[in-house]
């Protein structure tokens, strides 16, 4: 499976309604939306230290601010703000509804 | 009595710990500050006790060098009573540290800070509940307006008299289940006297995978490591999860069951503060603001310096006429006189007026909790220089003073990341510098002489940061940080900040400013002095310098600012622009700016990036300022 592929699989479609849910990276959400953390790639460290902070597979988070020129991502979860870089950011994989 | 404090990054430890112990420890806002723990005497109730303030841990599985500090502590120390200090508005993350800290089976004091923010925010908690869910004593605190903490230590008293530990609480069945088993194994291996920890403690450590502890068994049992990672999988063939990731959201669903049980949410205060970030964090407003308040900041230091620096000289030199009629000319009593007036005259009037108001400014700026914006507005340039954005903190306070900025580099992951950082750090303008570049540039050449230099830098760290990136060619890890809440600076604190850092330098400084200069004024009166300039020539005539400041760069390496004091002397004028050029001062600045750092960084490089990097770094540095210095001269 390609790079671009992994990103954006497709989540189980709801066969009552018509809802779909996307999976994508975090660093590809726009500020002002809120998703919900579905998969956090990377080892141990980028886990523990993710966790540490409240982040974890499960939460809602909502994207509040991305930098420009490939500036970092200001999400804010359990009403704390967190920064992350762009490659923390396009590890983390998160659903949003279409 | 051992006290200890114990918390998360940024939630008020340290600012309990002055409260009782002075202002001794360094309070931001900002994650991570406290990077290494300080101790303390404390009286209440007229028993005596030793208090200290750890570094600020998230949990008790780490790899942050701060936060396994703060571990270490824990574990190797006899502690009678731990007080645990948790940000009231982030409740749910803090209680994950809380249940780690039961497992050590201590005697826990729980003490929820903040406690007004916390309610701004609409977050009310019920505080009996907690503590009979925990089974420790519940204490809510306001620490900067102390409010609450004589409860909190009268609490501590009574808690060490008597200690009761808390409850031990369960994860989900499937989990206990093997932590029971593996724990019944560790109880036959009799391994509680290699690691002094509680057994379940230890159970819960191993099958998160947490490098220290395994790394231990490897070393003294290597089949039962089979054992615990037959365990992991086991958790992991249940779960279809990694076995760190089972535990570690164990803990995280369990602290958010406390927090519903515990918190009633109410419609939160709406004020000012949550508006700020549409500004200073957004992609462009952001940076304008950045640089608007950046230009207010030095040009306020700038004015304000100025306006003292004449008239203290002025002040001070008018002295110099009446010694040598009084002493005699030639005579040792002048010269040695003379010395000690220079010094005093160099530390108070030139250095003073431009370090108060920019200490000020550092701590304001500290206080209110920009810098952590400050890092999210540079991630992506400090990318560029193969770091990231957090590493603009150590820099930021490389404006103040290059040692304590240098240990700040500890917030930062991985070690290439902190080795590049401190060579970088070395080569911004501390505090020192900075009234060089006040007291010479700007007084000689103008404000927009000295904005050059600043610019220079920058320019300079930049390029400095790419090639050595290039030579080390590692993928920084990223940027994971907190962004705190702005908090409104008490004016206590900011001056207690600026005191302690003022200390530093009149006690260490000081001294060895009027210790050099008498030193110079003997040298001279000796004509050894001409020896010295005499060796060091090679570098004065390449810069096109005058000889006579030879001695000074040798003395500029035991404090930065003892250069330019010296240099008044060293030309024998007061007014520097009758006997160098503009070109002159600006070549001396330059080459001051960035060769060989003082002494006290050299020594905090070593402790923190080890010998051969540390000469590597003075190499580098020397380089550097040869280089520039030289370009300067044919240029400028």
């Amino acid at each position: 499976m390609s790079e671009k592929n992994d990103e954006r699989e497709k989540g189980t479609k709801n066969t009552v309604g018509v809802q779909i849910f996307m999976i994508i990276n975090l660093a590809n959400v726009k500020p002002g939306n809120k998703v919900k953390v579905t998969r956090i790639r990377g080892g141990l460290g980028m886990r523990q230290r993710l966790s540490c902070l409240g982040i974890h597979p499960g939460d809602l988070l909502t994207v509040q601010a991305s930098g420009i020129m490939q500036g970092p991502i200001l999400v804010s979860i359990h009403g704390n703000k967190v920064a992350l870089g762009r490659g923390v950011a396009s590890n983390v994989l998160v659903e949003v509804d279409s | 009595m051992k006290i200890a404090l114990v918390g998360q990054p940024n939630c008020g430890k340290s600012t309990i710990f002055n409260s009782v112990a002075g202002y001794k420890a360094i309070t931001s806002n900002f994650p991570g500050k406290t990077v290494t723990y300080t101790v303390s005497k404390m009286t209440f109730q007229g028993i005596t006790s030793e208090i200290v303030d750890l570094p600020g841990t998230y949990s008790l599985t780490s790899f942050d060098l701060a936060e396994l500090e703060a571990r270490k502590y824990l574990l190797r120390e006899k502690i009678d009573v731990v007080i645990n200090v948790v940000d009231a508005s982030l409740l749910g993350r803090g209680l994950e540290l809380t249940l780690q800290l039961l497992e050590l089976n201590l005697p826990i004091v729980l003490c929820l800070n903040m406690i007004d923010e916390a309610e701004g925010k609409g977050i009310i908690i019920d505080d009996n509940k907690l503590s009979q869910i925990l089974g420790v004593p519940v204490v809510r605190t306001v620490a900067h307006k102390g409010h609450g903490l004589d409860q909190l230590f009268r609490t501590v008293l009574k808690m060490s008299s008597d200690p009761i530990p808390g409850k031990h609480l369960t994860f989900s069945k499937d989990v206990e289940q093997i932590i029971e088993k593996l724990k019944e194994q560790l109880e036959d291996k009799n391994f509680t006297k290699n690691f002094n920890v509680p057994l379940r403690f230890l159970a819960i450590k191993l099958l998160e995978d947490d490098q220290y502890f395994i790394d231990i068994i490897k070393k003294s049992d290597a089949a039962f490591l089979k054992r615990v990672k037959d365990y992991q999988q086991q958790m992991e063939q249940c779960r279809a999860r990694s076995s760190d990731v089972i535990i570690s959201s164990e803990r995280h669903h369990l602290s958010m069951d406390i927090y519903e049980s515990t918190v009633t949410l109410t419609r939160p205060v709406m004020g000012i503060r949550s508006y700020l970030d549409n500004v200073f964090m957004h992609p462009i407003f952001g940076y304008i603001a950045l640089g608007i308040i950046l230009y207010l900041f030095f040009n306020l230091v700038f004015y304000i310096g100025d306006l003292f620096e004449e008239p203290l000289l002025d002040f001070f030199y008018q002295y110099i006429p009446s010694l040598k009629v009084k002493l005699g000319e030639n005579t040792l009593l002048y010269f040695v006189a003379r010395g000690i007036l220079e010094g005093l005259a160099g530390g108070i009037a030139i250095v003073l007026p431009f370090l108060v108001p920019f200490l000020f400014g550092l701590a304001f700026l500290e206080d209110v909790g920009y810098l952590p914006r400050i890092a999210f507005l540079m991630d992506a340039f400090l990318h560029k220089i193969g770091l990231h954005g957090k590493a603009i903190i150590p820099l930021i306070l490389g404006y103040g003073c290059t040692v304590p900025a240098i240990m700040a580099t500890r917030i930062l992951e991985s070690e290439r990341d902190r080795f590049i950082a401190s060579v970088l750090t070395t080569m911004i303008p501390c505090a020192a510098r900075i009234t060089i570049i006040f007291g010479l540039v700007a007084f000689y050449l103008g404000a927009r002489a000295a904005m050059f230099v600043y610019v220079l830098n920058i320019i300079v760290v930049a390029i400095s940061g790419k090639i050595l990136s290039n030579l080390l060619p590692e993928i920084t890890p990223g940027m994971i940080m907190e962004i705190p809440d702005y908090h409104i600076p008490s004016m206590k604190v900011l001056l207690a900040k600026v005191w302690l850092r003022m200390k530093e330098f009149i006690i260490i400084a000081w001294p060895l400013l009027i210790v050099g200069s008498v030193a110079l004024s003997l040298l001279k009166y000796w004509n050894l002095e001409r020896f010295i300039n005499q060796l060091i020539s090679p570098i004065t005539l390449l810069l096109g310098l005058p000889v006579a400041v030879g001695v000074t760069l040798i003395f500029g390496v035991l404090r930065k600012e003892l250069s330019m004091i010296m240099l008044v002397q060293a030309l024998g004028v007061t007014d520097i622009s009758t006997v160098m050029s503009a070109t002159q001062i600006m070549t001396f600045t330059i080459f001051v700016l960035f060769y060989i750092p003082c002494v006290a960084t050299i020594a905090v490089l070593i402790r923190e990036i080890g010998t051969k990097r540390t000469a590597f770094t003075l190499l580098f540095t020397f380089i550097i300022a040869i280089v520039l210095s030289i370009a300067v001269r044919l240029v400028y």
